[in-house]
């Protein structure tokens, strides 16, 4: 009998041992992809914003530290609509409050005629035009709090008239509320400051040239394209650090996740390999069963990560509340594979302290046992 | 019936001396001092009561522990020049444990082909010897039945059929009656004993029973940890 056929042997014949080094492997693995899902979903809420912006450029603040830390001056806008090249500025100002447990309900403040606009499907009603005290709300927030068209909701002290549901694609804005720019700055105190500005080029303008001469000649503002907004904030290059940590650490929680739970199976098992040790198997022919059992274990438990993840999340989906809106966690298709190659890395890597010690066991002191 | 095919290899010639060997430190001393002397061919009891050290002889002759003192050598070969013994276990010897220690999981027939997991017999050579044995041993019916549903005196049966199956030239039994009942114990030890012809294994057989060591050509008494010249 070779190893890789005792190795299937062991895998086949023994189904609840088999399953349950599965399952631990599918679980951390499911762990690594949802928390890295997390992760880039976290940072792809505000990289899809700029794409959603529906302008060339944004002007914001120099060093402003997250997008809803309202700076600009109604002033610098006037200046920005004149700058040679610019067709039309579209001044927002975004403000965060708590709804109902949800600490990340973003108000953004804009006109009707704001390019931003293009990116918004109306699913009932209208935007509020400039002038009211209306408000319009994203699908999810509009199903979470229970708000039609016609209802009124009270927010930050001022009651609004709902007149409008719409859905963007967008967590954050599918999460928040739209209101006029005046309302916006009079809700949060803003005065007469915005978030930030889009702007849209007249045709033929290099956008990138554009925003080095806003740059230029404004010192205290930053000019942008808006793919290359998020980038721009001190708070999300923190935040991008901190997620690469997390990821580094999901894989670190997966290989010891995988690997006490082979070091309980594998040396639960020393008897056997003690066994084949004493009958002159080589500790290299007992590695190769070790191995290709976790190479086993670690495709099939890469393989049930993604639904092992949606069972998680089905599990804790109630705890989801505090954090509605900002991150959703959720399974990522496109980290699969990555997941996939992960737990295949991991695993036998952290299979290696188990098999070590196995095979550094001298089979007489097992053996002599009962 | 004669076991299998008959072996054209000769016994080992084992001899060993001072061997010693204590476990936690030293605190436990299991075997103070051994001598044996195995010719070729030769069947040895070494008999003695339990706790007296023949196990951790048996494990030091078949190189699975190391011996703290004296030496051993196997056809005039020190040991200490044979490894960790892997190589020695797989061509030369066979090894019956006092509880048979099978892989559950496995049937009788995987079982006994273990050990010819390197071996240069093809895969028809290695299946005819394996169904052989179990011929021999009366179990050919439970060829394909998982050693977790054997019986204990055929788990025994099968650990034999095991030993024997790389024809070994030096076959350490250790209590292999023991934990099975008289038949089973006779018949064992008719295989065990077997004439072959062309070349008999040498036998080094642990037991603190009369009637089995009274099989062998020699008996050696082994007490507190001594096995005298």
């Amino acid at each position: 009998m070779s190893p890789l056929r005792l190795a299937w042997c062991n895998v086949w014949r023994q189904p609840a041992r088999s399953l349950a080094c599965t399952l631990a492997v599918g679980v951390g693995a499911s762990f690594y992809l949802l928390l890295t899902g997390s992760a880039a979903a976290f940072l792809e809420q505000f990289e899809r914003m700029g794409r959603l912006l529906g302008a060339e450029l944004v002007v914001h603040r120099s060093r402003a530290t997250s997008p809803w830390s309202a700076t600009l001056t109604a002033g610098e806008v006037a200046q920005l609509a004149a700058v040679e090249g610019v067709r039309r500025v579209h001044p927002v100002a975004i403000g965060r409050t708590d709804v109902l447990g949800d600490h990340f309900f973003m108000v953004f403040g804009l006109d009707p005629s704001a390019a931003m606009v293009a990116g918004l499907r109306q699913l009932d009603g209208r935007l509020p035009p400039p002038g009211t005290r209306e408000i319009a709300v994203g699908t999810f927030a509009a199903r979470r709090l229970g708000l039609a068209v016609g209802e009124a909701f009270d927010l930050r002290g001022r009651r609004l008239a709902v007149t409008g549901v719409y859905r963007t694609g967008h967590s954050l804005l599918d999460h928040g509320a739209i209101v006029p720019l005046a309302l916006a700055q009079e809700l949060f105190n803003f005065g007469d400051h915005v978030s930030f500005v889009l702007v849209a080029t007249r045709e033929g303008v290099d956008p990138s040239r554009l925003a080095e001469v806003i740059s230029a000649r404004y010192s205290g503002l930053e000019a942008t394209t808006t793919d290359m907004w998020v980038s721009m904030y001190g708070q999300f290059q923190l935040a991008r650090s901190f997620l690469r940590f997390v990821a580094v650490l999901c894989l670190v929680v997966a290989m010891v996740s995988v690997s006490a739970v082979l070091q309980m199976a594998l040396l639960a098992r020393a008897r056997e390999y003690a066994i084949l040790r004493a009958l002159g198997w080589r500790r290299a022919a007992v590695g190769v069963v070790i191995v290709a059992e976790v190479g086993v274990f670690a495709v099939l438990g890469a393989l049930l990560a993604p639904l092992l993840g949606e069972t998680l999340l089905l599990a804790v989906g109630p705890l989801q509340a505090e954090s509605a809106g900002f991150v959703a966690p959720h399974v990522n298709p496109r980290l699969v594979p990555e997941t996939f190659l992960a737990t295949l890395a991991a695993s036998p890597l952290g299979a290696l302290l188990p098999a070590w010690r196995v095979l550094r066991l001298a089979p007489a002191s097992i053996l002599r046992l009962p | 019936m004669n076991l299998a095919s008959p072996s054209l290899r000769p016994g080992v010639h084992l001899l060993a001396r001072g061997l010693a060997r204590s476990f936690e430190g030293g605190l436990v001393p299991a075997v103070r001092r051994a001598d044996l002397e195995v010719q070729p061919g030769e069947a040895v009891a070494i008999m003695g009561p339990t706790g007296c050290g023949k196990s951790t002889l048996l494990a030091m002759l078949a190189l699975l522990e190391p011996p703290e003192a004296g030496e051993l050598f196997l056809d005039g070969v020190p040991a200490a020049r044979l490894g960790s013994g892997e190589r020695l276990r797989r061509e030369q010897v066979g090894i019956v444990f006092q509880f048979h220690h099978l892989l559950p999981h496995l049937s009788a027939a995987e079982n006994v082909a273990l050990p010819l997991a390197r071996s240069a017999l093809s895969r028809a050579q290695r299946r005819e010897r394996v169904a052989e044995l179990l011929h021999a041993l009366g179990l050919e019916h439970r060829a394909r039945t998982l050693a977790a549903r054997l019986s204990g005196g055929e788990r025994q049966l099968v650990a034999l059929a095991r030993a024997l199956v790389n024809r070994p030239r030096l076959i350490l039994a250790d209590e292999p009656t023991g934990a099975v009942d008289s038949a089973t114990g006779k018949l064992l030890l008719d295989h065990l004993f077997a004439p072959r012809g062309g070349g008999a294994p040498s036998i080094v057989l642990v037991t603190h029973d009369p009637a089995v060591a009274g099989r062998a050509h020699r008996v050696v008494p082994m007490r507190d940890g001594v096995l005298p010249a």
